[in-house]
């Protein structure tokens, strides 16, 4: 028996690992999902949570967005129950989509809704003339009443993230999401060990003489 | 039998493809970078043994108009900035990506406590003014033309990653000492969280003064 089959077979074991990690991420929230209503908020507004799918009747929603987690309550019910929560969105977040991922029934589920942030609402028309009468005192509210700042600043769109540091430390480039995943470093390696295993085996029937021979 | 040499090749292919693809994913570092990425990298730059000039006493108050920093070649204007919602001094927006924000209501460059300059690190498609500011080492200069015409120069003495999480507000925009004039430079750095769209940890450069030219008369 020529190497053929331990490499064919080999091939057709990689594939399968290929496409079991992606079998095992689609069965680990099948059925839970989470929809966030208003769907597009502004920084610092309040929103409500609806969860789908989750068996037990608590769990808790998360996301970057949102600056605590919101907690989840409602009936038993498998499929059909239903569970709901409200938090608010942090302020200052940059215009975009956020996931938003939901713990319940004992385990995560990863971004199965999302939120999307829009910090400026565009006027639908423009004004024909100047405002006539200037308020007579400042707003009550406004964020300079800080004395000094207190939070991080908010300082880089992430254009370069994906490039290598010019030879500074303190910026490493790649962000732990943005790797190629779990599901990947799984397949990697198994599709080197399958490999491996695969050429050790041919190795062994070739010096074994149970091969055909020289290739 | 190359049909046997081909599938051995493939065989081997598969190998070196999986491990590949598992040592990048597993490694989740840029190649030829092992500086940690958060805490205190001055470390990282500081020359042997060379000490840093002696502190100049603070000078009167003018509001900044351009920063620069030689050893990283940055040239800068600086406009004055407010606070956003969160607290956190508000860079000037991103489609004026090369020009660096104060904050305005903080102490001038030159004049005793921490003056605080903000700048992106970049946009979300290419380098910002700030780019390089996590590489400068202690012992740089940075310059502030304010709006007299004095020039102020700034030794920096310090450059530290502080994580979002956690954030320290006191160590990044307090004054490390009483009565000395101070500036800092801050930018974002750490690792970029694309889910969040921002990136994790603040790089805070830390500045003295210990020079002032073109200073009005008994000021």
């Amino acid at each position: 028996m020529s190497s053929g089959p331990i490499a064919l077979r080999a091939a057709g074991a990689a594939v399968a690992l290929v496409l079991a990690p992606a079998a095992g991420t689609a069965l680990a929230h099948d059925g839970v999902q989470a929809t966030v209503a208003p769907a597009t908020a502004a920084p610092g507004a309040d929103i409500d949570v609806h969860v789908t799918g989750c068996k037990g009747a608590t769990g808790a929603a998360r996301s970057q967005a949102f600056v605590a987690d919101a907690e989840l309550t409602g009936p038993e019910g498998g499929k059909k129950g239903r569970l709901t929560g409200d938090t608010t969105l942090k302020s200052g977040l940059e215009d975009g989509t956020y996931k938003v991922s939901v713990t319940c029934d004992g385990h995560d589920h990863h971004d199965v809704g999302s939120v999307r942030v829009r910090r400026h609402h565009e006027p639908t028309h423009k004004p024909s003339h100047p405002p006539t009468n200037k308020p007579s005192h400042e707003p009550a509210r406004k964020p300079t009443q800080h004395a000094s700042p207190v939070a991080p600043v908010h300082a880089g769109g992430g254009g370069t993230a994906a490039y290598a540091a010019p030879a500074a430390p303190g910026m490493a480039q790649t962000a732990g999401e943005a790797g190629l995943g779990t599901p990947y470093t799984l397949m990697g390696l198994g599709m080197a060990a399958v490999a491996a295993v695969a050429v050790a085996l041919r190795s062994a029937r070739r010096r074994s003489g149970a091969g055909q021979g020289a290739d | 039998m190359s049909s046997g040499r081909a599938l051995t090749g493939t065989a081997w292919a598969v190998l070196v493809l999986g491990l590949w693809v598992w040592g990048r994913d597993a490694a989740e570092v840029p190649l030829g970078s092992s500086a940690p990425i958060t805490g205190d990298i001055a470390a990282v730059g500081r020359p042997l043994g060379e000490p840093l000039p002696p502190e100049h006493d603070p000078v009167g108050a003018a509001e900044p108009r351009r920063v620069e920093v030689p050893s990283l070649g940055i040239s800068a204007p600086v406009v004055a900035r407010g606070l956003d919602g969160d607290g956190a001094i508000d860079p000037p927006p991103y489609d004026m990506p090369h020009t660096v924000g104060w904050y305005g209501s903080g102490p001038r460059p030159g004049a005793s406590g921490a003056a605080l300059l903000v700048g992106h690190v970049d946009t979300d498609t290419r380098p910002a003014v700030f780019y390089g500011l996590s590489a400068v080492r202690p012992g740089a200069a940075v310059t502030v033309t304010r709006s007299d015409g004095s020039v102020v120069e700034f030794t920096v003495d310090d450059v530290q990653v502080l994580p979002r999480d956690g954030f320290d507000a006191r160590k990044a925009y307090g004054p490390r000492r009483p009565g000395r004039s101070e500036l800092r430079l801050i930018t974002c750095g750490g690792s970029f969280d694309r889910e969040a769209g921002a990136y994790t940890a603040n790089v805070v450069v830390s500045a003295y003064l210990t020079g002032a030219k073109g200073m009005a008369a008994g000021r």
